[in-house]
């Protein structure tokens, strides 16, 4: 007990050997990664050095060189999807509130980490080199998730699901422009994700009605 | 310490092309990475040349922000009149239009301007907050027959939402090319496919609601 205290404490943190005690708290790999999502999110990418990594994990530099090649190696670890996959609804026909309960769940997950969030929306706003790759990373992933979701039940799966994830971004950096110091804690709110619904139920009507002009013209 | 000396005719231009090179790159890099040397080679000047026209980087951004983050323009009002007597679909649509030409108009400003929001800046976020409302009565103005204004509400707050992600999508895709995608025929034609379902007008017009 005493030992794992002195070891998240971090002053001079035992580096080596860490298979022998017992996992109590997060491991180092997850701390860093914490610490590092945090520092990204507050000072942005650039700005945040590794050793103020290290400082904020409670490690050293070697320590975070010992599980991440690099700075940016770090970043593209942060950004790996949440697994959401074991949520898909599977109904035996559409439902759009199961759909929409959806995806509410992938995003819940996206939120679960507020810094990410803030990193990524704060990084887009820069427009910075790695902006680019963030928002087609970003996409994929959502088409990823949404496509074989939408694609039994509806012929233009992706332009649904594009619908969807720009209305969830346009409503992330609209949190962030009203709310940019409590950005992290307003996306976790009730409220927001009461607004969040709402808007992914509008565009599930607007999907949902174009599924009803597409048979009609069939038929 | 004012600048009180008389400025030639011609430079207003000068001017001018140093203000509009200052945003451009604020808003690409940000105010802190823009050094006066870098405006000063994008408008083809010397530093020296530059300071005698804007003595600070400080009035740089100072002009900007008085200039630029000005409510929408009128010329966009005249649109509500010529789209009066459409269906709801195509008022929604010259309105998404309207909102697009002016963003690929005014990106650079906009860009700068939430920099500034996620930066701290009181003064940006207020005057984002106007900009929002001003936008938003204007919007509105679209849609003041056979809605309640709850409706209205959300079919604004909808609508912007939706521009919002595709102007946040759109920069970080194409950077600075952005302003010329915006305004291409391809992107418009996908952004309206997009808008319908992200927005589904005709479902708050009961008439034209989908008798499915």
């Amino acid at each position: 007990m005493i030992a794992q205290r002195t070891y998240t404490r971090g002053v001079g943190a035992p580096v080596q050997s860490p298979a022998r005690r017992p996992r109590l708290g997060p491991t180092t790999r997850a701390r860093i990664l914490a610490a590092a999502a945090d520092l990204f999110a507050r000072d942005g990418f650039d700005a945040t050095t590794v050793r103020a990594i290290g400082l904020g994990a409670g490690v050293t530099d070697a320590a975070i060189y010992y599980h991440f090649r690099s700075k940016a190696a770090l970043l593209d670890a942060l950004l790996v999807e949440p697994d959401v996959a074991p949520l898909l609804p599977s109904v035996g026909r559409f439902d759009a509130a199961a759909f929409t309960d959806y995806v509410i769940t992938v995003f819940v997950c996206w939120s679960e980490r507020p810094a990410l969030v803030h990193l990524l929306m704060a990084q887009g706003v820069e427009t910075s080199p790695l902006a680019g790759e963030f928002i087609h990373s970003l996409r994929d992933s959502y088409r990823r998730l949404l496509v074989p979701a939408l694609a039994p039940w509806f012929a233009i799966p992706e332009l649904i699901a594009d619908a969807l994830s720009l209305q969830v971004t346009g409503a992330l950096l609209g949190a962030l422009l009203a709310h940019p110091e409590s950005f992290q804690q307003v996306i976790r709110r009730p409220a927001f994700r009461r607004r969040l619904r709402t808007l992914v139920d509008l565009t599930m009507t607007g999907a949902a009605s174009l599924r009803a002009g597409e048979s009609s013209a069939s038929a | 310490m004012p600048l009180m000396k008389a400025v030639p005719r011609r430079g207003d231009d000068t001017r001018g092309s140093i203000l509009r090179a200052a945003l451009d790159l604020f808003g690409d890099r940000g105010y802190e990475c823009t050094t006066v040397r870098n405006i000063a080679e994008r408008c083809g000047l010397t530093d020296a040349a530059l300071y005698y026209y804007v003595p600070t980087q400080q009035e740089i951004l100072e002009t900007l922000i008085s200039d630029q983050w000005r409510l929408p323009p009128g010329m966009i009002g005249d649109q509500v009149a010529a789209t009066r007597n459409l269906p709801p679909r195509e008022r929604m649509l010259a309105l998404l239009d309207a909102a697009l030409d002016e963003l690929a108009a005014t990106g650079a400003a906009l860009r700068f301007m939430r920099r500034c929001v996620v930066a701290g800046s009181l003064e940006a976020r207020s005057h984002r907050r106007r900009q929002w409302r001003a936008w938003e009565q204007f919007a509105s103005g679209f849609f003041d027959d056979a809605l309640t204004s709850g409706q209205r509400r959300l079919l604004v707050d909808s609508l912007f939402t939706f521009i919002q992600g595709l102007s946040f999508s759109a920069w970080m895709e194409h950077g600075a090319r952005a302003s010329v995608v915006l305004r291409s025929q391809r992107f418009r034609d996908r952004v309206h496919d997009l808008v319908l379902i992200a927005v589904p007008v005709a479902a708050f017009f009961n008439a034209e609601r989908p008798s499915a």
